[in-house]
């Protein structure tokens, strides 16, 4: 990797902000439509037994796994945007926030996916 | 900037002497189509309100706004009630303008608050006014609309704004030809006039001061997506860098005030793909572009 004065990170960050950004424009309307919509009404056929069937399918941890690294990378998308609003509102914060903010980003999943295990 | 007798016809019917402005007079030519295609209606006209910023550095300590009352009718530019003021009731006004048709990039004002060019601007789209005109914002005035042109300049010359050969695979004869469609491929990027409308537009101009800005980085993809260029990879480490182009959170706000329709927000959105996938390129092999 090839260094230079100025060099950042952020390709990285901004790819994946821009990843997250793009996965929920796609499947929040489709999740929306299907959960929030269909399944309640009938759509595939009642939604008896919706809840035991969805939590055995999400606790599965392979389906966990991509479910979780799907709404880290949303997360990511959140954390990445509140870190530059708060250059828009002019602040300049310390690395700790931006390490805690980043941080929140990798944690949360990480931490959603170890309970879903345990569960 | 030369003083010039033609621009607005109603030069030298200037409200102290009691005449009436050119709008008003007897001999009123017969309306003609106008140029923007709306319904030839009667001609319109008066006069209007001109709240110019002024600033001396010389003479005063801080910018003030100086009124203006000045005749207009349908066809005058904001660039011509300038110059009427500067030939009818204060000379020393100083702005830039050479090609009063939008093609020079030298006329940008704040009018109202909003970057446009003063010579594809009309005085009928703000009457009855007041009309506001301040220098660029984001910008250092130098005098009155005049402002300071070189941290622009700075940022044209270091992203290489020129097609940069690979020496070690010369052009064949008989020349570096380029097909209509890889012409299309940078073609709107290109119609950039320089005018820096998008420089007082962008929020991340005025808070980031080493940022590129929108034109500047527009250029580098501009030359970087010609098929005549092999520059790319030395225009990279002036693009991923802190001032770079990372500066950018795509607020959108040059491509709407751009009078070219050349879309730096896009241009700067497409950098960002392309310096992500560099990243990435160097990450998976480490030794890529080195000894360039
Ligand atoms: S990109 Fe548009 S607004 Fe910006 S300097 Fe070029 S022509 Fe002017
Ligand atoms: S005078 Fe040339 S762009 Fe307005």
């Amino acid at each position: 990797m090839r260094r230079w004065q100025g060099r950042t990170n952020e390709p990285l960050m901004w790819a994946l902000f821009g990843g997250g950004g793009m996965l929920a424009v796609f499947t929040m309307p489709v999740l929306i439509i299907a959960f929030g919509l269909l399944v309640p009404f009938g759509g595939f056929g009642g939604a008896d037994g919706t809840y035991e069937r969805m939590h055995a399918l999400l606790t599965h941890p392979l389906v966990s796994l991509l479910v979780f690294l799907a709404l880290g990378l949303v997360l990511w998308h959140c954390c990445h945007r509140t870190f530059h609003a708060l250059h828009d509102l002019k602040l300049h914060p310390p690395e700790i926030v931006r390490s805690a903010i980043y941080g929140i980003a990798m944690l949360t999943p990480a931490i959603g996916y170890s309970l879903s295990l345990a569960a | 900037m030369t003083e010039s007798s033609h621009g607005h016809p109603g030069a030298g019917a200037s409200a102290a002497d009691g005449v009436q402005p050119v709008g008003a007079t007897a001999e009123q030519p017969e309306p003609r189509p106008r140029r923007d295609g709306a319904a030839a209606g009667p001609e319109a006209g008066g006069t209007i309100t001109l709240q110019v910023l002024r600033y001396r550095p010389d003479r005063e300590d801080a910018p003030y706004l100086q009124d203006f009352e000045v005749p207009w009718r349908t066809e005058t530019s904001v660039l011509d009630a300038l110059t009427w003021v500067k030939d009818n009731l204060e000379p020393s006004l100083t702005f830039r303008w050479s090609c009063r048709m939008a093609i020079c990039g030298s006329c940008g004002f704040m009018l109202n608050g909003e970057p446009k060019l003063g010579c594809e601007s009309f005085v009928r789209d703000y009457a009855p006014g007041p009309l506001r005109i301040e220098p660029l914002a984001n910008h250092a005035v130098e005098r009155d609309l005049v402002v300071d042109l070189e941290p622009f300049m700075a940022s044209l010359r270091a992203v290489q704004p020129y097609v940069i050969s690979d020496d070690r695979h010369p052009v064949p004869e008989p020349g570096n030809r380029q097909t209509p469609e890889q012409m299309v491929a940078y073609g709107q990027y290109s119609q950039c006039i320089n005018c820096m409308l998008c420089y007082a537009a962008c929020p991340q101009v005025g808070l980031a001061t080493d940022f590129l800005g929108p034109a500047a980085v527009t250029l580098a993809v501009r030359y970087n997506k010609d098929s005549r260029d092999h520059g790319a990879d030395s225009r990279l480490p002036i693009l991923d860098n802190e001032g770079g182009i990372w500066p950018c959170t795509f607020v959108g706000a040059c491509s709407t005030v751009c009078p070219k329709g050349v879309d730096p927000a896009a241009a700067i959105q497409q950098a960002k793909g392309a310096t992500a996938q560099a990243w990435a390129a160097e990450f998976i092999l480490p030794h890529r572009g080195e000894g360039r």
